[in-house]
């Protein structure tokens, strides 16, 4: 098993307190440095499986290892932020300070740094993802890929080895979203990324791993895979239109 | 599409450039001689030393005047029922059956012009400062730290639950909703209150799982720092010097 920077899942299962269970076995890994793409129609059990694997849905120990920590350890868990940072779907549950430039300091604050260090580091990861100078602006006046961006620069002024990215073009406009793919290609670290925009997909992931009805129903070279129009009619997905034979 | 609520520069002034751990230990204070002034006489005294602070920040008169007749509206039946409650020995005046009782009336003043000066002392401080950094003063100041976090997020997602108020409102124009007295309009509006409020507790959920994410660990934590100056007690002293007469004033004259 892996897993310094990596993402090892065995049989990993999930089940809601109301008795709903959102992932049943899932397996699969991501080796150190790999990009890796979740993919399927929603309800499928993406966000399940991110929240279970930065500890905030917790379970029994073992199902998973992210960065050498299991998120349902509690000890572990404690380490986490440190190696692991997700961008939620929705950016406005994630930028919660006042300014800016507070809340992508936020995290390194919170793991200890000083104010010199954190604030040189929110400001690096603001300039990272296109936003230099923007720090004394509130995140409610933001656009909405403005907060997007703004909440990827919060994880990675935390220098996480691991990133775990839910739906990272929603609410981008197309150059915003050619942006993102220029950016996430840029960045070191193991990523597992899910979405629904397989364009971006294609164009920052090797492999993918189809997630339908909380199983992982197949995985394998992302080209291969999502030009399969079977497997992508079966599981409620459609072959990117660049992949389709004409 | 995106609705916001507008965000106020902060124009550049002596008060916007003073510590703000020592402006805001210096408004306390005046709140607090404001609050215990006995007398119209004195409370207005004290409204026009805010006033003058507000000149000093450089605030649009405009703006204060809109304060001000919000606050009005607020303590307005402190004005108007306080004089009618007066006792029958009360000098006062006589307006048909009505007595209007003139110690009742002077404090019924008294209250509106506290309100008044407190308010502009608030006014004041959110224009001189930016939250986070007077979040972080009052940190400074021993405030606890829990206490700071539910300032800040309930002014961050004051302004996000306003703007999902107004789409919802929005939604409801294009659909041909129009408010009347009738049960439709209530029954519409307590399900968009609820709407809100639902979206409201979901949110706090996520929020809650994005600040253990990024190592929440209950502290508070800001990059705010403070250099206290001379000029910094200075200010401090006058202010206090200032409020602390006028209540000695009132007390001995």
């Amino acid at each position: 098993m892996a897993h310094d920077g990596g993402i090892c899942i065995t049989d990993l299962t999930h089940t809601y307190t109301d008795g709903r269970r959102a992932l049943s076995g899932v397996s699969f890994s991501v080796t150190d440095g790999e990009r890796v793409a979740l993919v399927g129609p929603n309800g499928a059990g993406k966000t399940t499986l991110f929240l279970r694997l930065c500890g905030i849905l917790t379970g029994q120990r073992g199902q998973a290892l992210v960065s050498g920590h299991d998120p349902a350890d509690p000890a572990e868990r404690k380490q986490l932020p440190r190696t692991v940072g997700i961008v939620f779907q929705n950016p406005d549950d994630q930028l919660f300070s006042a300014s800016l430039l507070e809340d992508v300091a936020f995290g390194p604050l919170n793991l200890g740094l000083s104010r010199e260090e954190a604030r040189a580091r929110a400001e690096f990861a603001l300039q990272q993802v296109g936003m230099p100078g923007t720090g004394n602006r509130v995140p409610h006046a933001l656009s909405g890929g403005e907060k997007r961006r703004a909440a990827l620069a919060g994880v990675l002024a935390m220098e996480p080895a691991v990133l775990l990215l839910d739906e990272p073009s929603m609410y981008l406009d197309p150059r915003g979203r050619r942006e993102l793919i220029g950016l996430i290609n840029a960045l070191p670290g193991t990523m597992l990324i899910a979405s629904h925009d397989l364009e971006l997909v294609l164009d920052t992931c090797s492999r993918v791993v189809i997630l339908d009805g909380g199983q992982v129903v197949a995985a394998g070279d992302a080209v291969t895979l999502l030009a399969d129009p079977e497997i992508m009619d079966r599981h409620g997905l459609e072959v990117p239109y660049r992949l389709r034979k004409r | 599409m995106t609705l916001v609520l507008r965000e106020h520069p902060i124009p550049d002034s002596p008060l916007a450039r003073w510590d703000a751990r020592w402006k805001l230990a210096a408004f306390l204070l005046a709140a607090f001689a404001l609050v215990a002034t006995q007398t119209a006489l004195a409370a207005g005294a004290g409204w026009l030393l805010t006033l003058g602070l507000a000149g000093i920040a450089r605030i649009p008169v405009r703006t204060i005047i809109q304060r001000v007749l919000l606050i009005f509206v607020a303590v307005l039946p402190v004005l108007l029922v306080a004089p009618l409650s007066g006792t029958a020995t009360d000098a006062g005046w006589q307006l048909g059956t009505i007595t209007i009782s003139q110690p009742r009336l002077l404090v019924a003043l008294a209250v509106v012009l506290r309100a008044f000066g407190i308010g502009t002392l608030a006014l004041v401080l959110v224009r001189t400062d930016p939250l986070p950094r007077l979040l972080t003063a009052a940190h400074a100041l021993f405030l606890p730290g829990v206490l700071i976090q539910i300032a800040a997020l309930a002014y961050r997602y004051t302004f996000l639950l306003a703007s999902e108020a107004r789409r919802m409102q929005i939604a409801l124009r294009t659909r041909g909703f129009r408010p009347r007295t009738n049960a439709h309009t209530y029954s519409t509006l307590g399900s968009m209150i609820g709407g809100v409020l639902v979206r409201g507790s979901d949110r706090a959920d996520a929020v809650s799982a994005a600040m253990r994410c990024r190592g929440f660990d209950g502290n508070y934590h800001s990059l705010s720092e403070f250099q206290s100056r001379n000029a910094d007690r200075l200010n401090f002293l006058i202010l206090a010097l200032a409020f602390g007469s006028l209540l000695l004033v009132e007390r001995f004259l």
